[in-house]
């Protein structure tokens, strides 16, 4: 009832062959007991409708979930608008969509249990100067991913804060045509990734204070795999510096504090423009995926081009906690340059080399420093094992990468 | 005059009851896209409270059920006269349109040694319209006489007693209209889950006679007809059967509808439904990919002798909204599963190895 009272139908009309269409605006109210208003709302919810979160401080217990076409959820701004998820006792999020053509701004989601904001199989979902944090700073019992869209399409992130999360800040997984821009991600293990995704630019973004700042990966074992077409530019990946808090058992587990970029086993990215500096262990690694039985994963990065990005100081002290580490301590020195490749090809390619459009291309970065570490032979027969370190094997032409155009669906 | 008044009286209440007696379902609410705010407008009981089911509206039960905090269910299907549902194998049948499933939760308590309350909670609906199945459920009031409508959700503190007698309480959730959609999608659609040939091939007391159901289901022209080959899914708790049987029985009709190629946990990788073989898809070894907290600091869904190292154990027997499964529905540990499924993993050998 007191949703209904609120109401304040808004219609437009247009004349003419358009035809007649109404769009009513839900006020949310901010005074009442009954915390199951929101979900209400969300369902009451037309397509073409907009629901307007109240300004102020609001404890769920239950998770919140949309699953109506055409919605906007605005609130009063992203420290104005505050869905505290503290108190929970249900739902695996905070807030899960999984419609299609859903903007959701301007308002935060704090503390919840398992991931802050998950949109699953959506075409179309915007996620506009939003907040998700966990508020008592990075620690293993937060929730795995703040802005989590997964199997989506037409997916943008512009202008979100991404804070504590104990996997990704900004995660993308198992989607297609992907922007992320003009925003923070920090204290979180990873800040973003782009996870088993193509045709993604990340752009303009700062990272900072995460365990690794920017992280491309491919994984096994997933319905979508073969992620690639993928640039990222003009963003800051500076002092990721806090120590890893995955809970065991997470890939991300795996990453060492102070990783500025990662590139794992995807294909075709472009990352250009960048500052990238005061990462600890390692400003930006490409590396080979882990071995898998599955037939369907291919584990090695290929035409990952590295151009025009600016370095600063990095892999002066790196990570000797987890398994990671430690290895590359033993491999190189606790000196680690700019540019870590760890060299993994198929054994074939050590024989007869690699084709040339799968190379690496390393170009005008300044006087960055580089390594190949040459980890097959090191493992497999160290006598051989001979990393290298000029950058100018790596020289090459750039060959852009295609801007993402975002569709909107009808 | 106060005779004739008596007379006119009588012939009401006559007329009355014997409409009651003989009207038939409400077809037209249940096909209505203006959804009714009251159960009883639909017509499907002869008395609502009871849950007396009217002529043509069938009482039916699962081999194996979903799970929903030892919440008590009653379930009953109703298709209208002249239509029948097709088999279609390996799924729930192929309903006509304006068939009904009714299902209502219930908790009974025990409040002295001859004394039991039953005390409603939702009755849940799966309605076949022209275009689609809708999902709608209806609260019961305090006073027992009537549910109505709720999209949003709701919470209900109650209590009941467990199979050892011993009276607990519960924080029933009654699901908002998009967690309805959570367990029922299948890809774009929503389907029903629990009527599969395989699901319903058992006896039942009809009061009047004990029957099979498909049988049943047969005489009353519910259904067109069905193999005889129909294998039925093992009772979970029937300890006679097979563990493997009964422990796929249970996760199917528990993580399947979720966990499988078209459902809500498609991006996991982890397929959990009744026809799935593929050892790593059903969690043989299989590294978690997005589960944060649930993994528990495991490294695989299901570790072959060793349940305590398996993720799928681990969230089945925890009550942290962040790692527990099913995400919905649950918030009580059903321990008889988890027991099953203890043993299921421990027996398991290890064909990987």
């Amino acid at each position: 009832m007191m949703l209904v009272k609120s109401f304040l139908l808004t219609c437009f009309i247009f004349f003419g062959h358009i035809g007649i269409s109404c769009a009513d605006q839900i006020f949310v109210s901010s005074d009442s007991d009954d915390m199951d208003r929101f979900q209400e709302a969300f369902i009451l919810a037309k397509p073409g409708d907009e629901v307007v979160l109240p300004s102020g401080f609001y404890e769920i217990a239950d998770g919140l979930s949309i699953d109506v076409d055409d919605v906007i959820v605005s609130g009063a701004g992203l420290n104005k608008t505050i869905l505290s998820f503290k108190k929970q006792l249900t739902g695996a999020q905070g807030l899960i969509v999984t419609s299609d053509n859903v903007t959701l701004r301007d308002f935060a989601i704090e503390d919840a249990k398992g991931d802050a904001i998950k949109a699953k199989g959506s075409d179309g979902i915007y996620f506009i100067n939003i907040r998700t944090e966990w508020t008592g700073g990075p620690r293993s019992t937060n929730g795995a991913y703040g802005l989590y869209p997964v199997e989506s399409r037409n997916v943008l992130i512009d202008g979100c804060v991404a804070i504590g999360a104990s996997d990704a800040g900004i995660y993308v997984g198992q989607s297609e045509n992907i922007v992320v821009r003009n925003s923070r991600a920090e204290y979180n293990v990873a800040g973003i990734e782009i996870e088993n995704s193509n045709s993604a630019d990340v752009y303009n973004n700062l990272t900072t204070h995460n365990t690794g700042g920017i992280l491309i990966f491919d994984l096994p074992y997933l319905p979508k795999q073969g992620g690639h077409t993928i640039r990222v530019f003009d963003n800051q990946s500076v002092q990721n510096d806090t120590p890893n808090f995955a809970p065991e058992g997470n890939i991300v587990g795996e990453i060492p504090r102070g990783s500025g970029m990662i590139v794992m086993a995807s294909e075709n990215v472009e990352i250009f423009n960048n500052e990238i500096g005061d990462n600890a262990t390692v400003n930006l690694a490409v590396v080979a995926g882990e071995d898998s039985d599955d037939p369907n994963y291919q584990k090695f990065p290929k035409r990952i081009q590295i151009h025009d990005n600016q370095f600063g100081p990095g892999g002066f002290d790196p990570d000797e906690r987890g398994d990671l580490g430690p290895i590359l301590v033993e491999m190189v020195s606790t000196n680690i340059p700019d540019i870590m490749w760890d060299g993994v090809l198929p054994f074939w390619q050590y024989l007869f080399g690699q084709p040339t459009d799968e190379k690496l291309v390393i170009a005008g970065n300044g006087d960055a420093t580089f390594i190949n570490l040459d980890a097959f032979w090191y493992v497999v027969l160290p006598y051989f094992h001979q990393p290298t370190t000029d950058i100018n094997d790596f020289s090459g032409n750039i060959s852009p990468l295609p801007a993402v155009k975002l569709v909107f669906p009808d | 005059m106060r005779a004739k008044k008596a007379l006119f009286l009588l012939f009401f209440t006559a007329l009355f009851t014997f409409s009651n007696t003989h009207s038939s379902v409400n077809d037209e609410a249940i096909l209505s896209e203006d959804f009714p705010s009251k159960l009883s407008t639909y017509g499907f009981f002869d008395n609502l409270a009871q849950q007396q089911p009217k002529l043509g509206v069938l009482p039916y039960n699962l081999i194996t059920v979903l799970f929903s905090d030892y919440a008590d269910k009653d379930r009953f299907i109703y298709v209208p006269s002249a239509k029948k549902a097709q088999y279609v194998e390996d799924s729930v049948f192929d309903f006509p349109v304006g068939t009904a499933l009714v299902k209502t939760f219930s908790y009974s308590q025990r409040i002295n040694d001859s004394d039991v309350v039953k005390e409603l909670i939702e009755t849940r609906l799966l309605l076949r319209k022209i275009d689609r199945w809708e999902t709608l459920t209806y609260v019961w009031n305090e006073e027992q006489t009537e549910a109505y409508l709720k999209v949003g959700g709701k919470t209900v503190n109650t209590r009941f007693t467990d199979s050892t007698g011993k009276n607990r309480t519960v924080r029933y959730r009654v699901p908002n209209k998009n967690q309805c959609k959570e367990c029922h999608a299948s890809g774009d659609s929503i389907v029903p889950i629990g009527p599969k040939p395989r699901n319903l091939d058992k006896d039942f007391d009809y009061h009047d006679q004990t029957l099979n159901q498909l049988v049943k289901w047969s005489q009353m022209s519910i259904i067109e007809g069905y193999p005889q080959n129909v294998k039925p899914v093992a009772d979970f708790t029937d300890i006679s059967k097979n563990i493997e049987a009964r422990a796929r029985a249970y996760l199917a009709i528990n993580c399947g509808h979720c966990h499988s190629p078209k459902g809500s946990a498609s991006s996991t990788g982890l397929y959990l439904n009744y026809g799935e073989q593929r050892p790593k898809q059903l969690g043989i070894l299989k590294p978690p990919v997005a589960a944060g907290r649930g993994s528990g600091g495991l490294n695989y869904s299901v570790v072959p002798g060793d349940p305590d190292a398996s993720i799928l154990l681990f969230r089945m027997i925890s009550d942290d909204p962040a790692i527990m499964m099913p995400e919905s529905g649950r918030s009580i540990i059903h321990k008889e599963a988890v027991s099953l499924i203890y043993d299921w993993i421990e027996r398991m050998e290890d064909e990987t190895r």
